[in-house]
């Protein structure tokens, strides 16, 4: 049933019949691209066909006009005219009313299972997918409505989608997103208590070690922890320190931010402590700082991804640190 | 009465933030539209400064009138959301005071409901094909007057509604719970099928049918007096 080919245009009906069998074709919600050149081909082939649709499309635009059209439409009141046995054989019980009340306890008894099973479906676990990517990959992933993720290394996300919602979750490091609009379906992405909303956009969320970061790269996105909210325009990147204290925000340059997507690390004035956790994400060995107060040491450079090993070799010819390579990680300690 | 009005406008003002979010949609459909402004009177001339201003105080009797009217059909069609009907309702309002031709807009109470509705289901991504087509269609048939059909912004009579609404009411149960289902509500045939058990083939004629009985409807309205 998935062409639609049972509701299509027959050559042989009227101009304003066909119009109207095209309209209900288009308002099914599951019209195909593969059809418009049909749909074309008819429109073009007389000005009585593109006439005919303009004026069912006219009506069609119209019907919300009626004044009070979800009273005369009224739904609650259609059902259950549609769903009680009609009053005429209530009043002359015959044979096939009993028969037809059975078949309408049937009826009754399919539906309920009919909701169950969209329930069933609607719990997280049957539809929820999962991505994640190894130390030193970088993945992009297509998700089910057209919105794309970049996945940055040693990152992981999971997203379920609903009729209602598209919920995702940053489990850990890095993740671009760009995000197609549909209609009034929120794209929220969840990163430790932090929520981010949007309808469509481009924005990057990062899980840094004491802090969530978020970066704007179109359109506008909500942002909101435990306590605080705040709404980010293009070009504003937001902190959020587990509720700790108001999100911070301010500029960033999205040439560094995004850089990673293509393999390259840019780091402007930024902690050794937050840039040692993206490296972490593509270094075969692990970084570790020796002395917690390291971390506050801020770096400015940039990078390939297979170059970490050489960027923390300029480390300790610039800052006063020593940078020691053991057979399973990478020490870096103060000297 | 006037303070009340005063309360909404403030919402209004309010809401144009959040509102923000939801430009991107309807300024893809205020884009450009054939026709429209070639004659346009330039910028700081009087006429146009006094139109101005018609047009903001059109809209803030719009919004006084209407706003409240408005959150509360589309909280009673839609639920509580999201989206908010209030968040509806404002980006029909922005929708509405982009449009280059108000003075066209004979019924601004109805006219705001086809709006919010088309808003809300998002009627624009299933049709927007279908218009597209039609567009081309009409113009290499070089029937270039097509402002006056684009169905946007072409409004159909006070008295036509009125035959719509009579033929409306009298349609069968069934084809009204589709129509509401389909036009108002948005929701494709599979979610009908789901909730009604109809196939989809059913639905489909069903729905032509209830259209078809409702352009009789306007075609008789020059001589039914019903």
């Amino acid at each position: 049933m998935s062409d639609g080919s049972g509701y299509l245009y027959d050559p042989n009906r009227d101009p304003d019949e066909a119009a109207r069998q095209w309209l209900a074709y288009f308002a099914s919600g599951d019209a195909q691209p593969g059809k418009d050149a049909e749909f074309r081909a008819w429109l073009e082939a007389s000005s009585w066909h593109s006439e005919a649709y303009a004026r069912a499309e006219r009506l069609w635009q119209a019907i919300p006009e009626v004044d009070g059209v979800e009273d005369v439409l009224n739904p609650a009141r259609s059902r259950d005219r549609l769903r009680r046995p009609a009053g005429a054989f209530e009043e002359r019980p015959r044979w096939d009313g009993l028969l037809r009340r059975g078949a309408a306890a049937a009826a009754a008894a399919v539906l309920v299972i009919a909701v169950s099973a969209v329930i069933t479906l609607r719990q997280p676990s049957s539809n929820t997918i999962a991505f994640a990517t190894a130390i030193g990959e970088i993945r992009s992933v297509a998700l089910p409505d057209g919105s794309q993720i970049v996945l940055g290394g040693d990152s992981a996300v999971e997203a379920r989608f609903t009729r209602e919602v598209r919920e995702l979750k940053l489990l850990r490091g890095e993740a671009y997103f760009d995000v197609v609009r549909d209609g009034w379906r929120t794209f929220a992405v969840a990163a430790g208590d932090v929520r981010v909303e949007v309808l469509g956009t481009e924005f990057e969320v990062s899980i840094l070690p004491d802090a969530i970061a978020v970066a704007v790269a179109s359109g506008r996105v909500g942002i909101s922890d435990a306590r605080h909210r705040v709404e980010l325009a293009p070009g504003e990147r937001a902190l959020a320190h587990r509720g700790a204290v108001p999100i911070e925000v301010g500029a960033f340059d999205p040439q560094d931010e995004f850089a990673w997507r293509e393999g390259r690390l840019m780091f402007s004035n930024e902690r050794l402590a937050d840039a040692v956790a993206e490296l972490n994400r593509y270094s075969t060995k692990p970084i570790v700082l020796a002395q917690p107060e390291l971390g506050d040491i801020r770096i400015t450079t940039s990078l390939r991804t297979n170059q970490i090993n050489q960027m923390l070799a300029g480390l300790s010819a610039t800052k006063p640190v020593r940078v020691a390579e053991g057979p399973d990680r990478i020490l870096v300690e103060s000297r | 009465m006037g303070d009340q009005a005063g309360k909404g406008e403030a919402a209004f003002a309010k809401r144009a933030h959040a509102g923000a979010l939801m430009n991107e949609a309807s300024a893809e459909r205020a884009a450009p539209r054939h026709g429209a402004g070639s004659d346009a009177p330039r910028h700081g001339e009087p006429h146009l400064v006094a139109r101005r201003l018609e047009r903001s105080s059109f809209m803030a009797g719009l919004f006084r009138r209407h706003w409240g009217e408005l959150v509360g059909r589309l909280r009673k069609v839609y639920g509580p959301g999201p989206p908010e009907p209030e968040e509806i309702a404002q980006a029909a309002f922005e929708q509405i005071a982009r449009m280059p031709d108000l003075e066209r807009i004979e019924n601004p109470r109805a006219f705001l409901f086809r709006v919010a509705v088309n808003l809300a289901i998002n009627a624009g991504r299933r049709f927007a094909r279908a218009r597209k087509h039609l567009d081309h269609a009409r113009r290499t048939a070089n029937q270039d007057d097509l402002k006056d059909w684009d169905p946007e912004t072409v409004f159909i009579g006070k008295q036509e509604l009125g035959a719509v609404r009579r033929a409306m009411d009298r349609l069968p149960e069934k084809q009204k719970m589709i129509l509401y289902r389909s036009r108002i509500k948005g929701e494709s045939y599979a979610e009908i099928r789901r909730d009604t058990g109809w196939s989809e083939t059913d639905i489909s004629r069903t729905l032509t049918r209830a259209l078809a009985a409702l352009q009789a409807a306007v075609d008789d309205n020059g001589t039914d007096s019903n």
